[in-house]
């Protein structure tokens, strides 16, 4: 129990950690959302190279482990184009985010195969326009059908996010090894991360939860 | 290339063969665990499926580079002396156990009590009763979810190159430093995880596909 107090009481030297890896995983989410809205766009858009480009895309993306990604876009595409040192942190956001977007348009895709047809129909009927067919019609529809899942993979964002300790990036997991470095402790931090780790997991997991279960009320199942 | 191919190819096989003999070995091991997990949860015991539950959640919510290093760190404490490449494995299998029980825990929550009682009714035994009409449910829903599980497996098992396990990821950063041929390693690497992981990911397809006519609730 008293081990247990220590390990806590290492938590403020790994705040600066936790700050880095929320800083990253937040811009990586809203970076990964606009580029799902890209894909999803492209693979409805009907033009031919667009739509297979698309899908190799979000193939290669699901088949390809984040560590690799990440290795490659740090070590081996600088090595490649003779870009001496790039930025880790911007490498991590774009890779997370790269990763992230593949995985949130499946998300997204899925929300809009459930709408029916009959909507966009009954839109262009009343005069409304494409744009104003996504705007009013279709994404107040999407959006509570997508959000707990688009909640879920910011969850699994952040369970990716210790790659970019791999690449020198201060974020949590990394923190936590200098702090075993410094106090000799080789459990003490690494169980404090663990259990900060937990937490901003959890919650997000519970909010997901929370929102299935909020917005599906009322409606048929 | 040719070069390359002889010097370290096999180096790099090398480090596939045992990227495939660690997740396979740990998905075995944790699939275990995650059956005997999945019936704590069901058990109806509060205390079990408490124990259960936490286990489960824990493994869950926590990244799995945090929980190789917290086991490479604990059996440093421990003093036990097991090879990397088995500590990783067993890494795999604790991850393993948690999402096999909640895909099990899934399925067996998915098949309605009232078949249960009624096998009770017919004075079918537990053993025939899991065997006849539990067992053949649960595989259509199982299956594909657990070879899907398989292949994220393949994907996070790189994590433990952070931690010094001699498994695909790793045998590309000893050539690298022999060679300096950071992007060609890198991307044969990719293609390497990627032949691995799509094809395990189109067994889980076809597994659904071919058993969706097996699924009740369909």
């Amino acid at each position: 129990m008293k081990y247990v107090l220590g390990a806590i009481e290492t938590v403020p030297l790994l705040l600066d950690g936790l700050v880095t890896t929320l800083l990253i995983c937040g811009l990586a989410a809203i970076l990964a959302l606009v580029g799902a809205v890209a894909i999803v766009a492209a693979k409805r858009s009907g033009m031919r190279w667009l739509v297979v480009s698309a899908t190799i895309y979000v193939t290669l993306m699901r088949g390809l482990p984040i560590v690799i990604l990440v290795f490659l876009l740090y070590f081996g595409v600088p090595a490649l184009l003779d870009l001496g040192r790039v930025s880790a942190l911007w490498v991590g956001v774009i890779a997370l985010a790269l990763n992230g977007a593949a995985f949130q348009s499946e998300v997204l895709r899925g929300a809009i195969a459930r709408l029916s047809r009959g909507q966009s129909e009954g839109a262009y009927a009343l005069g409304l326009s494409r744009f104003q067919l996504w705007r009013l019609v279709l994404t107040p529809q999407i959006l509570p059908i997508a959000l707990p899942a688009l909640a879920g993979e910011i969850g699994f964002l952040i369970k990716a996010s210790p790659v970019l300790s791999l690449i020198t990036v201060v974020d949590l997991t990394r923190r936590a090894q200098q702090v075993t470095m410094q106090t000799f402790d080789p459990l003490g931090p690494l169980l404090a991360a663990c259990v900060l780790y937990f937490f901003l997991i959890g919650s997000i997991s519970w909010v997901s939860r929370y929102l299935e279960a909020r917005l599906t009320v009322g409606k048929a199942r | 290339m040719t070069d390359f191919v002889t010097t370290y190819g096999g180096t790099l096989l090398q480090g596939f063969l045992w990227t495939i003999i660690l997740v396979s070995v740990g998905f075995a091991i944790g699939s275990v665990f995650g059956a005997i997990l999945a019936m704590m949860l069901v058990s109806g015991r509060r205390g079990l499926a408490w124990l259960a539950r936490s286990y489960v959640e824990l493994i869950r919510n926590t990244p799995f580079l945090i929980q190789a290093m917290l086991l490479f760190a604990l059996m440093g404490i421990l003093r036990i002396r097991l090879e990397p490449v088995l500590v990783g494995l067993v890494a795999v299998a604790i991850y393993t156990a948690a999402y096999m029980a909640e895909i099990i825990r899934g399925g067996l929550n998915s098949i309605p009590d009232g078949q249960r009682e009624g096998a009770r009714a017919l004075a079918i035994g537990p053993v025939l009763q899991f065997r006849l009409i539990i067992f053949p449910q649960l595989l259509p829903f199982v299956l594909p979810a657990s070879v899907n599980l398989l292949a994220t497996l393949c994907k996070e098992s790189a994590f433990l190159a952070g931690v010094s396990v001699a498994e695909l990821t790793f045998s590309g950063q000893v050539v690298i430093t022999q060679t300096f041929l950071i992007f060609e390693v890198w991307a044969i690497i990719g293609v390497l995880y990627l032949v691995l992981v799509l094809s395990i990911m189109a067994l889980a397809e076809f597994l659904e596909r071919r058993m969706m006519w097996l699924n009740p609730a369909r």
